[in-house]
Parts: structure tokens; C-alpha cells; sequence
């Protein structure tokens, strides 16, 4: 029973001079084929990420593409430099993350518990159906004046806004979760002499949580979607906020500038779910027999 | 052996105007095992729904006289029902836990049960990770751990390959002889049903209906199901059942 590779494998440790190296063999196998696939791809990403930048540079700097509409390489990273050295970056992205990270622990947690709730009556569920599948369909842009107007415009106001990002779809997994635990499942607990509580929390309150989970990468980039929008809306600081005094300034360079920060924020985020997942769902990523 | 531990007395079961069995009436004397064999859709799952109170007859009686007992019973479905999420050891504790059990408790139990059921080894296994034998074994353990006194079964190896089916049929014989309980066990099978059971029900089609009730003398001498098949008389009662089906 191995565990799928799912990282590069680690190079060998460095022989001591004296000793003669033994000679390279080529990996013939499937892990070696990955290995130098995605090398590969690797290699190209570069090759067209530094093609990209160097002809969009070359553009803006033979003046072919205008640097203030498009904004430029070099502009970018001046901005970001600039960022780090004031400390404007750290405080921006660290403003953003702590809204997005709470508003997606909290609206995970909000929309789990009613989500099994649900499970237990079906009256309020079916009393709650029309109003979920109501807020489901309402963009989080619409109801965050709305939010700012209620709760103000600190921080807190930006975490409600990325819980309620969150809320509905995680309300959503977690009552499919526990409604779509297996009949004969529930029915062999109860044969074995489990009342109702126990068949939730043996069986129906785990079946939600694995589905949860399921769902926590698409929750992550809900959060943090939310939190920008909010900061968008009313904010002194944060990424968002920055994207928005840039844009309004015409200063597309820190735009996309704080956007990249975005972009690296949600790979951060998603990173640690996944460690997250390799944990609780630690079944699924495991060699399947036969 | 004193009083039957399961009595049906004219039972007919319809579903809307679908009757799935008529008028069906045996005995089960406490400590025995009962195999009931038929074509598809004659409706022994069905009888298994009955006898397990999930179904109630539209005519005729039935009497369970092990959960009037507030005894407990087991069962074993074709699928194993195991949960993903769960250890084998996890898994097989979960019918103590079901019961009330602490968790500790009732893995320690389920740890110590391991062994005689072939799982040895594969304590922290996954269900994904095991053969659909394995998992079965693992199903027949986590029945098994509640203590029933009532085993009642719905073609549990019929999913299986051949020799795991034959090593299961005869653990499930040893265990069920250990236990002292009683076992009705609905099967496809007819060298199955005529190796492991004292006595064979078997039924015609739809609607369902008992065409004969035959007591089996192999399993009681005590020989393993490998070896039943070839006793004398095995092929003979095996064949007589079939005509008996197919009539």
C-alpha cells in the first residue's frame, strides 16, 4: 500500500567529492515521466512568462503601448518594492487576509450548523428553502452597502461581508452533505439500536463535514473575493481598498500590482486548505485497492 | 429446543396492488440457521423487511420473538455499508458505539475482535483500501460485535469471488455456531443455502409463494462448506431444490 507521489521527488544528497558518482539513469517509470513533465512545463511557463514581460516592457517603453492606460513591468515592480520598503504592502495584504480568513472560518462554521440543522426537521427546511435559495442568488456586490450601512465600515463590517460570501454555499454543502448520507446507512445504526442524536452524530454530522471540506477550497476564494468587494465599498486599507484608490487614479501599475499580491494571497490560502484536506480527508488521497 | 424464535403465520405483503408474497408461513426454531432460496423478485428481501419489523404485512402474523425480547438484531446486507471516513477498527466499533459504547471502549472491543475475523494487521485501514472481502469481513465483525441473537442475512457474499464466498460462508458458520443465535439468510445461492443452513425455505415467483421447507443435515455434521460439497447427498439435494424453483 504506497501513497501516491504527490510532490517532486527530493534530489539526491550530494555524494563527497572523494567518492565516485554513480551514473544518472533516467527514471523510466511513471513517477520519472511526471517528473519531467512537469519540468517541462515548468521551463515553458518561464520562458513565456519573461517572453510576455519583456515585450510588454519593450512596448511600453518604445512607446507603442500607452504605460499609463496598460502599465508596465518595471512600473510594477518599482510599485511593489516601494510597497515593501514603507511596510503600505505588508499592511494592505495583512488587512485583507485577516478579513478573508475570518470571514471564512466564520461563515463555514455559520452555514455548517444551520446546514445540519436543517437535517433534523423537515418543515424548516422546506420553511427555509425559498429564502436560501434567495440569498444564494443575490451577488454579494448588492448586499455589502447594504452590510456597510448596518455594521459600519471597520474591519467588521468587511468580515460580515466575506462570511456572507461564504454562508450560503457552505449551508448548501453541508445540508447535501447530511441529506445525502446513505438510507441503508442510517437504517443499519438504527438497527443496531442508535437513536436519532446518535445516528447525527455517528454518521449524518460526519457526512456533512467530509462534504464541507470538500467545498473549502471554492469557500476560500469566496471569502476573499467577499473581503475585497467590501473593502471596495468603504475601507481605509486593505487590498481592495488599495486597487480602488489605483484605479480611480489611473494608476493601473499598482492595480495590478496589488492584484498579483491578491493572486499570491489565494494561492497561500488554497495551499493551506489543501494541507488541510491531505488531514481530514486523509482516505481520499490514499491508494485505492485493486 | 423450546419455542420458535420467529413464527410467520399467512403473511401477504402488497405494495399498492403489487403482492410481492402470499400467504407465507414457516417457522424458525430458536438456534437454527434457515436459508431461503428462490428466484429473483420472489420476494425474500422482502421476507427479511417482515421478520425485521421495517415492513408490515398487509395480512397474516408475524412473530419475532428475539426483538420481543429486546434482543438485539444483525444484519448483513450485500453491501457492506462501510463508512469512508472510518478505520476498519473505527468501523467495526461503530455498532458498539451505536449502542452507547465510548468510543475508547468500543475500540479497544473492536481491536480485540480483529483477529478472529482475518483483519489482523489492518486496524487503520480504510474501506477504500480494502478488498470487497475484506470489507465484508469487516461488515460480519461489526455485526457480530453487538452480540446478536438474531442474525439475519441478505445475500452478503453474493458479491464476492468464489473461494473468498466459500472461506466467509465457513467463518459465518463458526461464528454463528459460537454465538448460539439464530440466522435466516436469503441467498441466490443454492450450494450455499444447502451447505451452511439446517434447513432451506425455498420459494416460487412472483407473487412469492413456499414451495417447500427442507431441513439439511451438512452443516449440522459439522463439516465446512469446502468439504460439504462434496458429501454424498449434496448433489442431489442441491438438484431437487432447483427443479423445486424452477417448477
Amino acid at each position: 500500500m504506497t501513497t501516491e507521489p504527490d510532490q517532486l521527488p527530493l534530489p539526491a544528497a550530494q555524494e563527497p567529492p572523494a567518492l565516485a558518482k554513480p551514473p544518472k539513469t533516467r527514471r523510466r517509470d511513471a513517477a520519472g515521466r511526471r517528473h519531467r513533465s512537469l519540468a517541462l512545463a515548468i521551463t515553458l511557463d518561464v520562458v513565456l512568462l519573461v517572453v510576455l514581460l519583456g515585450s510588454w516592457q519593450f512596448a511600453v517603453d518604445s512607446g507603442s503601448v500607452s504605460g499609463l492606460l496598460y502599465g508596465s513591468p518595471g512600473q510594477i515592480w518599482h510599485t511593489i518594492v516601494g510597497g515593501v520598503e514603507s511596510g503600505t504592502m505588508f499592511s494592505d495584504a495583512g488587512a485583507t487576509a485577516l478579513e478573508a480568513l475570518l470571514g471564512f472560518v466564520i461563515g463555514n462554521l455559520i452555514g455548517a450548523t444551520i446546514g445540519v440543522a436543517l437535517w433534523y426537521s423537515r418543515l424548516v427546511e422546506q420553511m427555509l428553502r425559498p429564502a436560501i435559495a434567495f440569498l444564494g442568488a443575490t451577488p454579494v456586490a448588492a448586499l455589502a452597502p447594504m452590510i456597510i450601512v448596518w455594521v459600519g465600515t471597520g474591519m467588521i463590517s468587511k468580515i460580515v461581508v466575506s462570511a456572507a460570501s461564504v454562508v450560503v454555499t457552505a449551508l448548501v454543502l453541508a445540508f447535501q452533505g447530511a441529506r445525502g448520507t446513505d438510507p441503508l446507512q442510517i437504517r443499519l445504526l438504527r438497527s443496531m439500536g442508535a437513536p436519532t442524536r446518535r445516528v447525527f452524530r455517528l454518521l449524518v454530522l460526519p457526512s456533512s463535514l467530509v462534504n464541507i471540506c470538500g467545498g473549502l477550497r471554492l469557500t476560500a476564494g469566496l471569502a476573499l473575493v467577499g473581503a475585497i468587494i467590501g473593502e471596495f465599498i468603504s475601507s481605509s486599507s486593505g487590498l481592495g481598498h488599495a486597487i480602488l484608490i489605483a484605479g480611480s487614479l489611473y494608476d493601473i501599475s499598482t492595480v495590478l500590482a496589488n492584484l498579483l499580491v491578491v493572486g499570491l494571497l489565494a494561492l497561500v490560502l488554497l495551499g493551506a486548505i489543501g494541507r488541510v484536506e491531505r488531514v481530514i480527508l486523509r482516505w481520499r488521497f490514499l491508494a485505492l485497492s485493486e | 429446543m423450546g419455542e420458535p424464535a420467529v413464527v410467520l403465520d399467512g403473511v401477504t405483503v402488497s405494495f399498492g396492488d403489487y403482492t410481492a408474497v402470499e400467504d407465507i408461513s414457516f417457522t424458525v426454531a430458536e438456534g437454527t440457521f434457515l436459508s431461503i432460496v428462490g428466484p429473483s423478485g420472489c420476494g425474500k428481501s422482502t421476507l427479511l423487511n417482515i421478520i425485521s419489523g421495517l415492513s408490515t404485512p398487509a395480512s397474516g402474523t408475524v412473530r419475532n420473538r428475539v426483538s420481543d425480547g429486546g434482543r438485539r438484531t444483525g444484519y448483513m446486507l450485500q453491501r457492506d455499508l462501510m463508512l469512508d471516513w472510518r478505520t476498519v477498527v473505527q468501523n467495526v466499533a461503530l455498532g458498539l458505539e451505536a449502542q452507547g459504547t465510548p468510543r475508547k471502549a468500543a475500540r479497544a472491543k473492536a481491536a480485540q475482535a480483529l483477529p478472529a475475523y482475518g483483519l489482523a494487521g489492518f486496524e487503520s485501514f480504510y474501506p477504500c483500501q480494502l478488498s470487497g472481502g475484506m470489507r465484508q469481513r469487516a461488515a460480519f465483525a461489526r455485526t457480530m460485535s453487538t452480540d446478536p441473537a438474531l442474525l439475519l442475512l441478505d445475500e452478503p457474499f453474493s458479491a464476492l469471488d468464489y473461494q473468498t464466498k466459500l472461506k466467509l460462508e465457513a467463518e459465518l458458520l463458526a461464528m454463528f455456531r459460537r454465538s448460539g443465535g439464530t440466522a435466516i439468510m436469503v441467498t441466490h445461492d443454492i450450494d450455499e443455502a444447502v451447505a451452511v443452513s439446517d434447513a432451506v425455505l425455498v420459494m416460487t415467483g412472483r407473487p412469492g409463494r413456499v414451495a417447500a421447507l427442507h431441513e439439511v443435515p451438512f452443516a449440522a455434521e459439522g463439516l465446512a462448506p469446502v468439504e460439504v460439497r462434496e458429501a454424498a447427498g449434496f448433489g442431489h439435494e442441491v438438484r431437487r431444490i432447483w427443479q423445486e424453483i424452477e417448477a
